[in-house]
């Protein structure tokens, strides 16, 4: 039996939900990251009723990638929910990504002690349910970058596989922003980022003029797909350094 | 039998909308059934009330007295038929009593100019729509919509009939009806009925002044809130009923919890939708008790509902559809008991240049069109909201950082291998609070932290990029100086 049957035998017993081949999904069921490099090899964006995550270490560029998924949301006129489980997200920054703040449902929870982390984690879990089962935002994104991998890999995996089942079936796209790999649907991506090292001649060049760029290589992984590696550079408006000083 | 009770211009002294809700309230006091035509004119439908309130002119001697208990002089006059009062008011002074079958007679003498008087009064009501507004939620939304008695083709007559001489509305009776059917049509005939002083309509009962409350008193106290809940349900089971047969929804709701230590608890709340969903209401009241829970056993309960006219808004095809209200405002609820209070809503950016100002707003989703403006990829800040505390290193050459320390492993450390700045951010020093604590207790003063500073800010800002691939954002208050990290660009 090859795969094509295999896949009309699980469509006509309506278990396509795990049929993770087609690369390029209907328009309606995936959501544009707003990186047009990313939603190529996403298969045309983050596919709505599953969990997809954003994986990788600090000034890797998670962030910036999240706050494009939320901004081509919000862009399409959908409202979206940011958990940010360490309250750690800029609304400045968020508003220069181009997020229309008004549709976000800010969920903030608090810095605490590392001894303390995993109880807020699993608040912001709770909380991410709660988002999912309404079923009122078309993307909902869990932020745990800050935790440490071992809080998060104490976490059974099912944490994850319920808020997959909660928006499964749903438009809702679920994200989950971490410093390792958590869960994900089966149909779900998962965005690896590393930082790139070489973009430290920048500082030299430009000593007067602020850190604009943040390079980091993206690859994208999925049930039966992996991208080849590729570069992204988010990059802020030029900023000269008199225009910086304020004054009120 | 009808009465009609009329405020007449000259004896009003308080504001219109008061007088008008005084006259409500005594009309109320003696008949269930009133029609209010007008902000002066008082219809009460009295029949089957004559055991009650005794003879039509015991009536009448008892509403004036009434009405002159709380300040008012007003004109009565009972008859059987509402148009027979209404003119009856308009013509003659003080109390009229018209016996049945006796209308004709007695408005006969009345001039013409009655009609138009009586016109001018009830249209008063519907020009003053303020008190309308106002009487809405006090006597239901009807208030001030019942068409005028005389209208406006019928009004116009009455110059013609004028012109012709006549000056009673006996005079316009003893007209022949054919006659006046060929000249004027149905019109001229519905004039002579009128001043016959008889009925086009029935009375349109004004809807009755409603309160939303329910309440259950227990046989035995109960402690906690599982049992709670199921009371709740049995509350807000009738008067969501009650709501929704007015077609009203609850704006707010106030809960009175009476507890077995003899006292009141109340909690109050406001909705940002109005709603009448009962497992809505109940679920937002067990939430709201759920943070503030009441000291001790709960004997009796009471609900009362704030309401507000139901507006049912259709969707629009073109746009994506709004969250609903009810499930937003239980969500909005239960993620407030989850993450504390203020914890959830919208950010708003604010207009100052403070870093990191912004303001939480009540998440209210409204429509939008889509943007088709390009969008970017740019760094994003992850914000400390407490900055940490740092050691940093310079170079003594160029006075530029050369290692960040910190205690705390999610702002990193290490050697810089890259910097930009220092870009310089001053703003409020002239309110100067900030700068004396610090001139007072030095520059290492506890007062003289970056989050204090919630006013006066001066500082060096360095964006650094450290070995270990990560970038921060470290800056230097200037006030203190001392370093910290502000935040991580991700």
């Amino acid at each position: 039996m090859n795969l094509t049957k295999l896949e009309a035998l699980l469509r006509s017993r309506k278990l396509d939900g795990v049929v993770a081949s087609a690369r390029s999904m209907p328009v309606d069921r995936v959501a544009g990251t707003g990186v047009h490099s990313l939603d190529k090899c996403l298969g045309g964006g983050l596919p709505r009723g599953h969990l997809s995550e954003i994986v990788g270490p600090r000034s890797s560029g998670r962030a910036s990638v999240m706050c494009s998924v939320l901004a081509a949301a919000t862009r399409r006129g959908e409202f979206v929910t940011l958990i940010d489980t360490f309250d750690s997200f800029d609304p400045v920054s968020g508003q220069a990504a181009g997020i229309d703040l008004s549709r976000v449902l800010w969920v903030r929870g608090q810095h605490v002690m590392y001894r303390h982390t995993s109880r807020v984690v699993k608040r912001a879990i709770k909380a991410a349910n709660l988002v999912c089962q309404s079923g009122r935002f078309s993307v909902v994104v869990i932020d745990v970058a800050e935790a440490s991998p071992g809080v998060l890999q104490r976490f059974p995996c099912t944490t994850w596989m319920r808020i997959a089942r909660a928006i499964e079936g749903s438009t809702t796209v679920g994200l989950s922003v971490g410093p390792v790999a958590m869960g994900r649907s089966a149909k779900g991506g998962s965005i690896m980022l590393t930082p790139a090292r070489h973009a430290s001649h920048l500082a030299e060049k430009t000593s007067r003029v602020f850190l604009k760029e943040l390079t980091f290589d993206v690859r994208v992984v999925s049930a039966r797909y992996s991208s080849a590696p590729f570069r992204l550079c988010a990059e802020s408006e030029p900023t000269v350094q008199g225009l910086r000083t304020t004054a009120g | 039998m009808y009465v009609c009770l009329y405020l007449p211009p000259q004896a009003v002294t308080s504001p219109v909308q008061d007088a008008t809700r005084e006259l409500v309230h005594l009309a109320r006091e003696y008949a269930p059934r009133i029609e209010l035509q007008g902000s002066q004119l008082v219809i009460l439908d009295m029949h089957g009330m004559k055991q009650l309130w005794g003879s039509p002119r015991e009536i009448g001697v008892m509403l004036r007295r009434a009405a002159a208990d709380r300040g008012f002089v007003v004109r009565v006059a009972v008859a059987t038929t509402k148009m027979a009062a209404l003119l009856a008011t308009q013509g003659r002074s003080a109390l009229t009593v018209i016996e049945p079958g006796a209308e004709v007679d007695v408005l006969a003498l009345l001039p013409v100019t009655v009609l138009k008087r009586l016109a001018k009064t009830q249209a008063s009501g519907t020009n003053t729509k303020k008190v309308g507004d106002e009487a809405c939620h006090l006597y239901g939304p009807r208030a001030s919509t019942v068409p005028s008695a005389l209208a406006l083709p019928i009004l116009m007559l009455v110059p013609i009939v004028q012109r012709w001489g006549l000056k009673t509305l006996g005079e316009i009776v003893a007209l022949p009806a054919e006659e006046l059917f060929s000249r004027f049509g149905s019109d001229g005939v519905e004039l002579q009925r009128i001043a016959r002083g008889e009925d086009s309509r029935p009375l349109v009962p004004e809807p009755g002044e409603e309160h939303f409350e329910q309440t259950l008193s227990l046989e035995w106290p109960i402690e906690g809130l599982k049992p709670l809940s199921i009371i709740l349900s049995r509350v807000l089971e009738p008067l969501c009923g009650q709501l929704d047969q007015r077609n009203v929804k609850a704006s707010a709701i106030h809960v009175r919890l009476t507890l077995i230590s003899h006292e009141t608890y109340n909690r109050t709340l406001q909705f940002p939708v109005p709603v009448n969903d009962l497992q809505t209401l109940r679920m937002l009241i067990m939430l709201d008790l759920e943070s503030h829970p009441p000291s001790a056993g709960i004997d009796r309960v009471t609900v009362t509902a704030d309401p507000v006219p139901a507006r049912p808004l259709q969707g629009s095809l073109f746009e994506r559809a709004l969250p609903s209200p009810e499930h937003l405002s239980t969500l909005l609820a239960r993620l407030s008991v989850l993450m504390g209070d203020r914890r959830c809503g919208t950010p708003a950016v604010i207009d100052s240049h403070h870093p990191g100002a912004f303001e939480m707003r009540a998440f209210q989703p409204k429509q939008a069109m889509e943007s088709s403006s390009p969008q970017k990829l740019v760094p994003i800040l992850r914000r400390f909201r407490v900055p940490v505390t740092a050691r940093v290193t310079l170079d003594q050459k160029h006075g530029r950082p050369l290692c960040v320390t910190t205690g705390q492993r999610r702002s990193g450390g290490g050697h810089i291998v890259a910097s930009s700045g220092p870009w310089l951010s001053s703003g409020h020093w002239w309110e100067g609070t900030r700068i004396d604590q610090v001139k007072n207790n030095g520059p290492d003063s506890k007062v003289s932290t970056a989050s204090e500073a919630l006013h006066a800010w001066d500082r060096e800002e360095w964006d650094v990029a450290l070995n270990d691939g990560g970038r921060c954002r470290i800056f230097r208050d200037r006030f203190s100086n001392r370093w910290f990290v502000e935040g991580v660009l991700d």
